[in-house]
């Protein structure tokens, strides 16, 4: 393609038709900013890409007028001219915008000329193309790099900045994949999203057949495990049946019982036998028994005998010894009778002594009262003298009036007064004056020599010369002052009179009177309450009291001998206290010795009772014995005994030999063998019934569970689940391998076409940048740029470095696709603002030679950078056109 | 095999003891012998008990129902209970458990029959019948469960072998068999009458009873074969190569069938290109909803066409994942089938884009 013109008529900023005429090879177009260069580009892209039924408007916002924008533009493609004319109408109009395409002699109009345009230019335009990013405008939003992209680097977190890697992606897979190999791969992916997630796992329909053929597995396994042990309990239960059978008919339980029956005669006769001889054994216990009897009888009478005259001893010598303990009893209970009456006597003589020490103690207790009565009596003087001088004190305080507060009263009226004069004195004006001969008038009155005067109102001073001089004096208000004067003035004497003072002087001598008198009232007030704490009439009340006592001492030892001293009172009665103590103590002792004696004779007697009675009842019972069995028949019996238990033992030997004879160990285990075997057999017998019994009822309550049609429901369900399951099984994989075929396919046409573009772009940073090492990935990004031995990334770099390395990739792509036949056009706006004058040289060069391949337009405000490195230059300001 | 199609198969086995009964009372029979395997399995449910036990209504009986393997004779078995259960109908149904003489007919028929009382045995189990004393003039008549080695397919064992000469040393006028799922003729005396409802491929003349005409002892049965079975078991095979092939087969399928009682099982064999594929799926879509089952193994290879690989031309790379999945697919290996159908979908999405 290249462009030939392009004419803008109300588009934008440019109110007034501008034309650009365009010519092969470099073209740049110079101006300021804000002179609509990026405008011009605008509307080349309104033409090309926007539909004809636009509205101005939505093209460029700021459009308010109401005739249409238009747009006239004039290219070559394929070897053909054509001819371009779109007019956008204005919001307001009704009327549909306009499209004229003139392509090889042939005329389109509104949609078919966009529609013919889009095939020129390889897009469908019925398709989401739009303006809004440059890989919506194809090919051509690719080779247009404005300020704004022309440093972009691929930004994941900004979805609507497409990267040039993901620009030349998207149009070589249209452009590869043909008219419909983008969309034919949409779909696939969209249905391969229908049964596998991203990372290939299978989801919804498919993983729920999944699932549900696992849940069916198991459960087809567990009622096949359900049937399996019905089946093989239902073989136990026909097994316990034959050997129920083969049991009833061998009667194997019956003949065991018979032989347990026969063993179990045998073993009864025994037991007979072994009974006999128990009763044999008793037997011959019990004449045992009463040998033993007999023989203990005869022994016992003896040994009675015997105690008999034990006890008699016994008794004889108790007898000697209770009289002796008789005599001693009565020497101790004399001991006591002597003791009890020395105590007497010594109780007597401590009582009196006790009466003597009492008398003395009172006395010397009276001797203690006299003194402290006296004491009492001479305080009661002082507090009486006290108390008059404080009643005095008081009278003479109460009768001088100057007190604090009068005081403080005087003085403050005092002050204001002082003040008012203060405030008089300051409001008035003093003069100075010394008439010398001059006659002075003062208010009309002469005024001579030399002096200070107060003005305190309105005065005139006049000379004869003729000069008048009114003074009034400092405040208007000395009036007022006056009066404040004379009112506390007033105040000040009232509050003398009233204190009955003729001055302050005085007042102040009279209140230092009258404090020294409250000062000396509080000292006599202190001293009589240390004197007397409770009050004067209550000493008194004490002193009366006290001399009452006092008195009724004095009569008590009236005309009475003088009581011993306390001292020896007190010897006195001790000494007779010890001496009673000793008795007691004595007597006591003397006392228990008796009571020991007197317990002991009653204990000694006691005994002796017990021994007669026993010998007694010993007699009675020898005299009873022998009276029922004389010792002669005694002895009858005790030999009449001895032959019973010779001739019991006769008769346990011969029962004992007929048992032996039975041989009874057999008989038992014989018993024991066939009693087992018999309850063995039973037992057998029961428990296969029960068996079989418990396994019938437990298959006949399982028979209604419908295992057989839940199993039969399962494996259909499941055969059902498993066609479906393998359905989806096939189809994922189908839709894996398809997407992953037409991905690999896709991969290797897009990096044919790369390879070259980043061959070619390395050869132009070389250019640019020939010390510095550049990293480029599969993607087209910049991975690193290592200079000096430091690496960079793509964002560390200058925006100028990435400005110019954007350039240098759509000159790359450029270059690839006019070796394709393919017409570009490199579209620069103010794409290069950030380089330094030293590489905008090399830039300057590299646009140079690539407009010798293909257009360039440059759009610049750096006119003059540009204006002489070998382009077709124009001015903004020069492309106005002359409306006709 | 669908669900639906598995419940209408499991209910056809009452039905066609129903259509026994009447076909026995119609024909004033002596009695009913069904030689063993009335049940799939010992642990039926009891419903199914009772359905079977109203099947047979229509003919009073007696009816005598040998054990076979898959319903051999154990307490609380399929039988076992079945007496139980037949005590609540009027029907003369007389369960098989004992190798013991049955007279019917007032002592005119002694059926000798050999019970299964386990699932297999080795012994076999008719031997007693050479022994077994009858009185003269009286017809008798075998029934057991087994196999006959001789005379069945070589990949069929017999677990439970019975005598190839058994009519002939035991004197008996017929012996009934069981266990072979298609009819049988042994010898003149000898017959498996096969299952009265197809329930297999395997098959051969299925769904049919026999009747049995013995006019006095030492006479060669009548043997009259019905058919009472409703569903058909049918298997073809077809060899596509081409649009004419699947319209052939269409209308083939479609020409012979009865609506909803055929189970299919369909070989598919032969090559088509995608759309004849496409086209293949559809019309098999057809076949399916007019049948009961339709059990297909489906061999058909697919591959794109020179002219289907031609409407690529214009695609760049997408051409490029056809002609690989191609040359994929011709190198062979186990994921073939994944292949064709990848190159199935590609196809199917850019007809549907293109359209």
């Amino acid at each position: 393609m290249k462009l030939n013109a392009l004419r803008l008529t109300r588009f934008g900023c440019h109110h007034e038709p501008v034309s650009l005429e365009l010519q092969d090879g470099l073209n740049i177009v110079g101006g300021e900013n804000e002179a609509g260069k990026s405008t011009l580009i605008r509307g080349l892209q309104s033409a090309l890409f926007d539909k004809y039924d636009k509205k101005a408007s939505e093209i460029l916002a700021t459009h308010n007028q109401p005739s249409p924008a238009v747009v006239e533009v004039d290219f070559d493609h394929m070897g053909e001219n054509h001819h371009l004319v779109k007019q956008f109408r204005s919001a307001s109009s009704t009327d549909k915008g306009n499209a004229q395409l003139s392509s090889g002699g042939k005329s389109f109009s509104n949609k078919d000329a966009d529609e013919h345009l889009a095939e020129i230019l390889g897009f469908d335009h019925s398709s989401s193309r739009g303006l809004s990013g440059s890989k919506e405008q194809g090919l051509f939003g690719l080779l247009t790099c404005s300020q704004d992209n022309a440093g972009v680097e691929p930004d994941p977190s900004d979805g609507a900045s497409q990267t040039l890697q993901q620009t030349l992606g998207d149009q070589l897979t249209s452009m590869l994949g043909g008219a419909h190999g983008q969309k034919m791969m949409e779909r696939l992916y969209e249905q391969k999203g229908k049964v596998l997630t991203a990372k290939g796992r299978p989801r919804d329909e498919y993983k729920n057949a999944i699932d549900e053929v696992d849940r069916l597995k198991n459960k087809k396994r567990e009622i096949e495990e359900d049937l399996t042990d019905l089946q093989k309990r239902r073989d136990n239960l026909g097994k316990l049946e034959t050997d129920l059978k083969k049991m009833d008919r061998q009667d194997e339980v019956n003949d065991a019982k018979k032989k347990a029956k026969a063993a179990a005669n045998q073993l009864a006769e025994l037991a007979r036998k072994e009974l006999e001889l128990k009763s044999a054994k008793d037997a011959l216990k019990i004449a045992d028994l009463e040998l033993k009897d007999s023989r203990e009888e005869i022994v016992r009478r003896k040994e009675r005998l015997g105690k008999e005259k034990n006890l008699q001893n016994e008794i004889k010598v108790q007898g000697e010894t209770l009289d002796k303990l008789q005599k001693e009893r009565e020497q101790a209970q004399k001991n006591v009778t002597e003791s009890t009456k020395q105590l007497a006597t010594a109780e007597a003589v401590l009582e009196e002594k006790k009466s003597l020490l009492g008398q003395a103690r009172r006395y010397d207790e009276y001797q203690k009262m006299i003194e402290p009565f006296k004491e009492l009596e001479k305080a009661l003087k002082r507090a009486r003298e006290l108390d008059i001088e404080v009643q005095k004190l008081k009278a003479s305080v109460a009768a001088n009036p100057i007190t604090d507060d009068k005081l403080e009263q005087l003085r403050n009226t005092h002050g204001d007064l002082k003040i008012a004069g203060a405030r008089r004195k300051a409001a008035a004006t003093q003069v100075h004056f010394k008439t010398g001969q001059e006659q002075v008038m003062w208010n009309g009155e002469p005024l001579f020599g030399e002096g200070e005067r107060l003005i305190t109102q309105k005065t005139e001073l006049s000379t004869k010369a003729g000069l008048v001089l009114k003074v009034t004096p400092g405040g208007g208000n000395l009036g007022e002052i006056d009066l404040s004067v004379t009112s506390a003035k007033k105040e000040f004497e009232d509050l003398l009179q009233q204190l009955d003072c003729p001055n302050l002087e005085t007042a102040v001598e009279r209140h230092a009177e009258r404090d020294q008198q409250a000062r000396d009232l509080a000292n006599k007030i202190a001293q009589l309450e240390i004197l007397v704490p409770n009050g004067v009439v209550a000493l008194q009340h004490k002193v009366e009291t006290t001399q009452s006592e006092v008195a009724d001492r004095a009569n008590a030892f009236k005309d009475k001998p003088k009581p011993l001293p306390i001292g020896n009172a007190e010897k006195e009665s001790n000494d007779a206290e010890t001496t009673t103590r000793k008795s007691r103590t004595n007597q006591e002792g003397l006392q228990k010795t008796f009571d020991e004696k007197d317990k002991e004779l009653g204990v000694a007697r006691q005994k002796l009772q017990g021994h007669e009675n026993e010998l007694e009842n010993l007699q009675d019972g020898i005299r009873a014995s022998q009276k029922i069995h004389s010792d002669k028949i005694l002895e009858g019996e005790f030999i009449a005994h001895q032959a019973e238990v010779t001739q019991k033992k006769v008769v346990y030997a011969t029962i004992e030999q007929e048992i032996q004879k039975l041989d009874p160990e057999s008989i038992k285990n014989e018993d024991k063998r066939l009693s087992s075997a018999f309850e063995k057999a039973r037992d057998r017998y029961k428990k296969l019934d029960e068996q079989y019994q418990q396994g019938k009822n437990f298959l006949l309550g399982r028979g209604d569970k419908e295992f057989t049609k839940k199993l039969a429901e399962v494996e259909r369900d499941f055969l059902a689940v498993q066609q479906q399951h393998d359905s989806l099984q096939r189809r994922a994989a189908a839709l894996s391998l398809a997407c992953q075929v037409l991905e690999k396919h896709q991969t290797r046409a897009q990096d044919a076409f790369q390879g070259p573009v980043i061959e070619r772009f390395i050869g132009y940073f070389k250019r640019l940048f020939p010390e510095i090492e550049i990293e480029i990935n599969d993607k087209l990004q910049v991975v690193k740029m290592r200079r000096e031995g430091n690496a960079d990334t793509f964002t560390d770099l200058s925006r100028g470095t990435r400005e110019q390395i954007a350039v240098m990739m759509r000159f790359a792509f450029a270059d690839m696709l006019a070796d394709a036949d393919q017409q570009p056009i490199v579209i620069l706006d103010d794409a290069l603002i950030s380089s330094d004058s030293q590489r905008r040289k090399v830039m300057c060069r590299l646009l140079f030679e690539a407009a010798e391949r293909y257009q360039v337009i440059l759009f610049t405000c750096q006119m003059d950078e540009y204006r002489n490195c070998g382009g077709h230059y124009q001015a903004m300001h020069e492309l106005q056109m002359t409306t006709s | 095999m669908s669900r639906e199609a598995s419940v209408r198969l499991a209910d056809a086995r009452p039905e066609a003891l129903s259509e026994i009964a009447r076909l026995a009372e119609g024909r004033n029979v002596d009695a009913v012998l069904l030689a063993g395997d009335t049940f799939d399995r010992n642990e039926v449910e009891n419903a199914l008990l009772h359905k079977t036990v109203k099947a047979m209504g229509a003919y009073a009986g007696p009816w005598i129902l040998l054990p076979g393997n898959h319903d051999y004779y154990c307490p609380t078995g399929a039988l076992d209970r079945l007496k139980e259960v037949a005590g609540d109908y009027s029907v003369d149904l007389r369960v098989v458990s004992e190798p013991e003489p049955i007279e019917l007919n007032e002592g005119k028929l002694v059926i000798l029959p050999a019970p299964l009382l386990r699932r297999h045995v080795a012994e076999d189990l008719t031997e007693w019948f050479d022994t077994a004393e009858t009185d003269d003039g009286v017809v008798r008549v075998g029934l057991a469960h087994g196999g006959i080695r001789e005379i069945l397919p070589e990949d069929y064992v017999p677990n439970n072998p019975i005598s190839k000469g058994r009519a002939i040393t035991a004197k008996l006028d017929y012996l009934a068999l069981g266990d072979w799922h298609g009819p049988m003729e042994v010898d003149s005396r000898t017959y498996y009458s096969g299952t009265p409802e197809t329930n297999r491929f395997r098959s051969k003349d299925p769904g049919r009873v026999l009747q049995i005409r013995i006019a006095g002892p030492g006479k060669i049965p009548e043997v009259t074969p019905h058919a009472i079975g409703r569903y058909t078991w049918r298997q073809e095979v077809f060899d596509l190569h081409g649009e004419e092939d699947i319209e052939s087969m269409r209308s083939q399928l479609a020409s012979n069938s009865g609506p909803g009682t055929e189970v299919l099982e369909l070989t598919l064999e032969g090559a088509l290109d995608l759309a004849g594929r496409d086209r293949l799926d559809k019309v098999l879509d057809g076949i399916r909803a007019d049948r009961c089952e339709v059990r297909l193994k489906d061999k058909v290879t697919a591959s794109p066409s020179d002219d289907e690989l031609e409407s690529f031309a214009g695609e760049g790379f997408v051409r490029e994942a056809m002609q690989d999945l191609l040359a994929h697919r011709e190198s062979g290996g186990d994921d073939i089938a994944t292949v064709e159908m990848a190159m199935q979908l590609i196809f199917n999405a850019h007809k549907e884009v293109a359209q």
